[in-house]
Formats: C-alpha cells, sequence, structure tokens
C-alpha cells in the first residue's frame, strides 16, 4: 500500500466577478500517492490550472477567490492553515512549474539568484551554502556548464534552458509534490520530450508525487500512472492510464482520444472533433455538464447531474450511460 | 555537441557585449542627453568645489563697491550690499543641487514605498492615492508656501517641505508601473515558492520598476529647483544672507531698473540647471525605455 501525499476533498473554487459567483471547480476530489504521476487532462477553460493553483491557494482570498473543501497534504488541511504558514508549505512542500517559462523568471535576477530564492527562505542557508545547492540543482535538471550559467539573466538562455531553470527553482527544496502546470507548451516537440524525460526521471529518483496539467495525451500515454479528466470544473473520468486509452467510458474522454490525428487507418477519413466549446461559466448547463456536447445524450441527462460512480477498482465515470456505452459503441 | 554550445555561447556573449555598447552608444548618440548630462555635472562639480572656485566670499560686503556694473573687478558685478555676485551665484548653486538632490532622493523613497504598498494591498490603496490625490489637487508652489508657513523657514524645512510636495507624483508613477509587474507571472511563481509579501515588494517587484522612478526623479530633481528658487525669492525659502538663486532675485527686485545683473544672472543660471535637467531626463527615458528606439 503506496502512501497518499496529497488528497483533495469536495474542492470549490468560486470567483467573485462583476457577473456575479462563478465556479471553476466544482466538487474535485482526487489524491496522489508519493512516486505516482497523476495527468490532468482537459480543454482550455476546464479548471484544470485553477485546480493546481487552489491547491497552493495563490488566488487572492480577500477579494477574489473562496476556497471549500479539503486539500490534505500528507494528513494536513491546507485550507485551514493560516497565511504565514501556508508560505511555509509553498515552495517547500509543494511547488509549481508555470507553462510559460520566459515570464516565470524575473528578468532583473540571475538564473542563480532565483533558485537561491527558495532555499534562503525555506532553508536558512547562507548565501554561499545556497550557491552550492543551486548550481548543483542546474546539474541535476540537465543544463551544461552550470556554473556559467548560474551568472546568466533569463533572456540569454533559450526556452528549453528556461524551463529547466523553472524546474530546478521548483525542486531545489525536494518539495513532496510538484505541480507541472502545462510545463512544455510554450517548447518545441524534442524539447518538449527532453523536458517530460526529466520530470519523469526526477520524480523517479526523488520519490515526489506529480501532478501534470497537460492537453497533450500523448504525453500523459507515455508518463503518468493515473489520469483525471477534467470537464468544466468536475472531473468526468478518472482511471490509471491504461485503462484510458483502452477503456475509456465518458463520451467527453472517448472524444478526446479520438480527436488524436492518426498516421494508420484511411487516409480520406475526417479528423474527429467533439462539436461545439466550452461553454462560459456564467452559462453551465443543467444535469449533465457535457450534454449540449455529448453524442449520447438522452432526458435523464438533461434533468439531472450524474455523480461519479465508481465501475472498477480504479476507473470512475460521471454518466448516466455507463453500461451502455463501451469504447465508443 | 559541446562544441557547438561552446560556439553558441561565444556568439551569445558576442551579442551581449554588442548590446552594452549599443545601450552606451544609444546614449552618446543621443545629443541632447550628453548636452543635459555635462550641464548636470557641472553644476555638480560647481556646487562640490564652490568655496574653491568662487572669488570671493559670498558674505563679504564692501559697501563703497555696492552695485558696480559687471566688469574686470566682479564678473557678475556686485549687489546693494557690494557682495560679489558671481560668488553668490556660485554657492546659490550648492543650495540648489543640495535641495534638489534631497528633494529627488526623498521623494523618490517616499514614491516608491507609498506607491508599492498600495499596489500590492488593495485596501491601502484608496486610502493612500486619495491622500495623493488632495496633495496632487494643490497647485505645488501653494502647497510648498503653507507647509514652509507652518514649518518655519529654514534650509531642512524647504526640503521637507518640497518633499512632500513631490512624493505624490513619485507614488503614481511606481504604482503604475508596480501594477504592471505584479501581474507577471514571475511575481506569481515567487509566490508559489512562499515568498514573504515584503521580500515580494522590495526584492522582486522594485528593481523592475526602477527605469520609470529614475526618469520621474530627475524630472523632480528640475522641479524642486524651480519652487526652492520661487520659495527663497518669495522670502519663506532658504533664509537670508545664505545665497541661493532666489534671494539673490529677491534682493535685485528692488533696483531691477540700474542693477539688472542681479536679476540676469541668477535666473540664467536657475534656467540652465532646470533645462541640463529635464534634457538629461529625457535622455533617461529614452536609454530605460524599450518602447522608444
Amino acid at each position: 500500500m503506496s502512501t497518499r501525499i496529497l488528497e483533495v476533498r469536495n474542492l470549490v473554487t468560486s470567483f467573485k466577478t462583476d457577473r456575479g459567483i462563478m465556479k471553476a471547480v466544482d466538487g474535485v476530489s482526487f489524491h496522489v500517492e508519493k512516486g505516482e504521476i497523476l495527468g490532468l487532462v482537459g480543454e482550455s477553460g476546464c479548471g484544470k490550472s485553477v485546480t493546481s493553483q487552489s491547491i497552493m491557494r495563490l488566488y487572492d482570498e480577500k477579494n477574489l477567490v473562496r476556497y471549500e473543501g479539503e486539500v490534505l497534504l500528507e494528513g494536513r488541511n491546507l485550507m485551514k492553515l493560516p497565511e504565514h504558514e501556508m508560505q511555509h508549505i509553498c515552495g517547500k512542500e509543494i511547488a509549481i512549474v508555470f507553462q510559460d517559462s520566459l515570464s516565470s523568471l524575473n528578468p532583473v535576477f540571475t538564473c542563480g539568484d532565483q533558485i537561491m530564492e527558495a532555499l534562503i527562505i525555506h532553508q536558512g542557508m547562507s548565501k554561499k551554502e545556497a550557491k552550492e545547492r543551486a548550481i548543483e540543482m542546474l546539474r541535476l535538471v540537465g543544463i551544461p556548464s552550470p556554473e556559467k550559467r548560474f551568472n546568466q539573466y533569463p533572456h540569454e538562455l533559450s526556452g528549453g534552458m528556461r524551463q529547466r531553470v523553472m524546474i530546478a527553482c521548483a525542486l531545489s527544496c525536494q518539495p513532496k509534490l510538484l505541480i507541472a502546470d502545462e510545463p512544455t507548451t510554450a517548447l518545441d516537440v524534442t524539447i518538449q520530450a527532453q523536458i517530460m524525460e526529466l520530470i519523469v526521471e526526477l520524480n523517479r529518483k526523488l520519490q515526489m508525487g506529480v501532478i501534470l496539467i497537460t492537453h497533450d495525451l500523448a504525453v500523459v500515454a507515455e508518463t503518468c500512472n493515473r489520469v483525471a479528466v477534467m470537464y468544466l470544473g468536475q472531473i468526468v473520468e478518472e482511471a490509471d492510464v491504461n485503462t484510458i486509452f483502452d477503456n475509456p467510458r465518458h463520451p467527453y474522454t472517448m472524444g478526446l482520444l479520438q480527436s488524436i490525428p492518426r498516421l494508420e487507418g484511411e487516409r480520406a477519413r475526417r479528423l474527429h472533433v467533439i462539436q461545439g466549446t466550452v461553454p462560459l461559466l456564467n452559462q453551465i448547463p443543467k444535469g449533465c455538464r457535457f450534454r449540449p456536447r455529448c453524442p449520447y445524450a438522452a432526458d435523464i441527462c438533461q434533468s439531472e447531474m450524474p455523480e461519479l460512480r465508481q465501475i472498477s477498482d480504479t476507473q470512475f465515470v460521471r454518466c448516466w450511460h455507463v453500461e451502455h456505452i463501451h469504447n465508443g459503441r | 555537441m559541446e562544441l557547438q554550445m561552446e560556439q553558441m555561447n561565444e556568439i551569445k556573449r558576442a551579442l551581449q557585449r554588442e548590446q552594452r555598447q549599443l545601450m552606451l552608444r544609444k546614449f552618446f548618440r543621443n545629443k541632447l542627453a550628453v548636452i543635459g548630462s555635462s550641464i548636470v555635472l557641472t553644476l555638480v562639480l560647481v556646487a562640490i568645489f564652490a568655496d574653491v572656485i568662487a572669488p570671493q566670499d559670498p558674505l563679504d560686503m564692501v559697501v563703497r563697491d555696492r552695485l558696480t556694473p559687471p566688469g574686470s573687478k566682479y564678473l557678475f558685478g556686485a549687489d546693494t550690499f557690494g557682495r560679489d555676485v558671481l560668488s553668490r551665484v556660485i554657492h546659490g548653486a550648492r543650495v540648489s543641487m543640495l535641495v534638489g538632490t534631497c528633494v529627488g532622493l526623498s521623494s523618490m523613497v517616499f514614491g516608491m514605498l507609498i506607491g508599492l504598498y498600495a499596489c500590492y494591498y488593495s485596501f491601502l490603496d484608496n486610502v493612500l492615492m486619495r491622500i495623493c490625490d488632495g496633495l496632487s489637487a494643490i497647485p505645488s508652489t501653494l502647497l510648498a508656501i503653507a507647509l514652509m508657513a507652518v514649518l518655519g523657514s529654514t534650509a531642512t524645512n524647504v526640503i521637507v517641505a518640497m518633499s512632500i510636495v513631490y512624493v505624490p507624483r513619485m507614488a503614481r508613477v511606481s504604482r503604475a508601473a508596480a501594477m504592471v509587474v505584479k501581474e507577471q507571472t514571475y511575481i506569481e511563481a515567487m509566490r508559489a515558492t512562499g515568498a514573504s509579501d515584503s521580500r515580494i515588494i522590495w526584492r522582486h517587484i522594485a528593481p523592475n520598476i526602477l527605469s520609470p522612478v529614475i526618469v520621474q526623479a530627475s524630472y523632480n530633481f528640475a522641479n524642486s529647483i524651480i519652487t526652492e528658487a520661487a520659495l527663497s525669492f518669495l522670502g519663506v525659502g532658504i533664509p537670508v544672507p545664505q545665497p541661493s538663486w532666489g534671494n539673490i532675485l529677491n534682493e535685485g527686485k528692488s533696483v531691477i531698473t540700474t542693477g539688472w545683473w542681479l536679476i540676469v544672472f541668477p535666473g540664467a543660471a536657475t534656467a540652465l540647471a532646470v533645462l541640463g535637467l529635464n534634457i538629461l531626463g529625457d535622455g533617461l527615458r529614452d536609454m530605460l525605455d524599450p518602447h522608444t528606439n
């Protein structure tokens, strides 16, 4: 039995906006185990990033946002912690890598300075110790001649290098949980592969839990242990990675999988698309949220929202028609 | 691979060197900026070495020579008490530069303080910025006179009063710049790293807003020289007999028809100083702002 690092229970994140309160995350529950990579998948605007940033409570709670539910980091409820204790958790126990590597680094400091920040804040290291450690971190994330890179500014590095520096920043205090929020979106394909390999390798080496947020299903297939599919602030399907790809049970998951272009098969076959777009948060449909775009929609879908039901040891699905749908048939 | 990297680095380093040189060249190619900075530099040197340069003691009265027109004995003439106007103008530069520097620096420090905290804490924003609005609503000279009336006229109070006058502008500039920086991902990344608010404000936001702040500080410097001259001219600034450009003008106004040199030389010195500082400010803006090319 492996240990759970993070457990999220019924997380609700609602934003106060001019047009009323909008729930960007609505009752999300999942967990991450030690040494595990959990993929969080969905289209843009499904609440993946909001979920991850809510875990770290990065939004302005005084004016902007209200959290409900529990986020348990090794049994400790982060939602109940006062702000200054939360500062000890962020960066030390949980770290995050953002997708935009250019704007994630402060242009007025060298890369080394930025890696040292977390070490000085959390470990109380002296500048000299922190520098040694930072160079070690740069080497760990595969940056050649780290001593030189230490003194370079972010604009002097390429996108892939900057993302590596970001990962070095995130990992400098050896967090128990790493949140990677679309870490490879801004990079080209070869660099993408390198960065993903690096994350997987470090995940094995340091035995930390990873939440990988992405809309690239190929990346998910290669790296994740388990996958949670999100749609409009809810998890619609959760399963281990093989089940998701071999036996998806939610129409949205199937739609996502069918939307991947394939090389084999009929050339003339048109690429499958999911009809419509993700609705805005103030236009959430009644009943099942995916209904307006779902090819299997029936009357019951319109009136009642399905619960997330367990259908096997590892698979959970939020759909009324689970029994009738098998792999798209 | 390693060799390639090495070459790439070599190229990059060369580019950086180029860039640094480009920035300096940009400054030197901007003729106005060079003129402005040389004027300011000259005045600063004059102010520092006033005792050495000035041909006579600025307070030394030779009653026999009162109102001597400019000539070989008194290059800028002598005033109503027979004091050397050149020496007084030179020592006046010291006062002006001192006041300008102090006001420029203190308005920069306090303006940034207010601007940064107003930007970071929304509950402070309204309070602080409305106070600043209120202060900006009163014409700066009038406000300075009122403050001098309350504080009493000493050189230190001139600096204090004018800092109060110029802080709101600086607060506005730094708040606007900080608002932009605050929304950047790297600030969010720092919060995700667990940095405390004050660390984020001073270590991560402040350095990123320095360029507009420095430009505004140079304008504040220039404006405070004018305001100081105005205060002294009105008799609420630097106390007489200490020489300041405004004081010399004040003493000259009663003999304006006979002693034109008492008005022209300190007036020209003030104009020159302000011109130089404004040109320097424009040059700095062009150099520091990436949007102007």
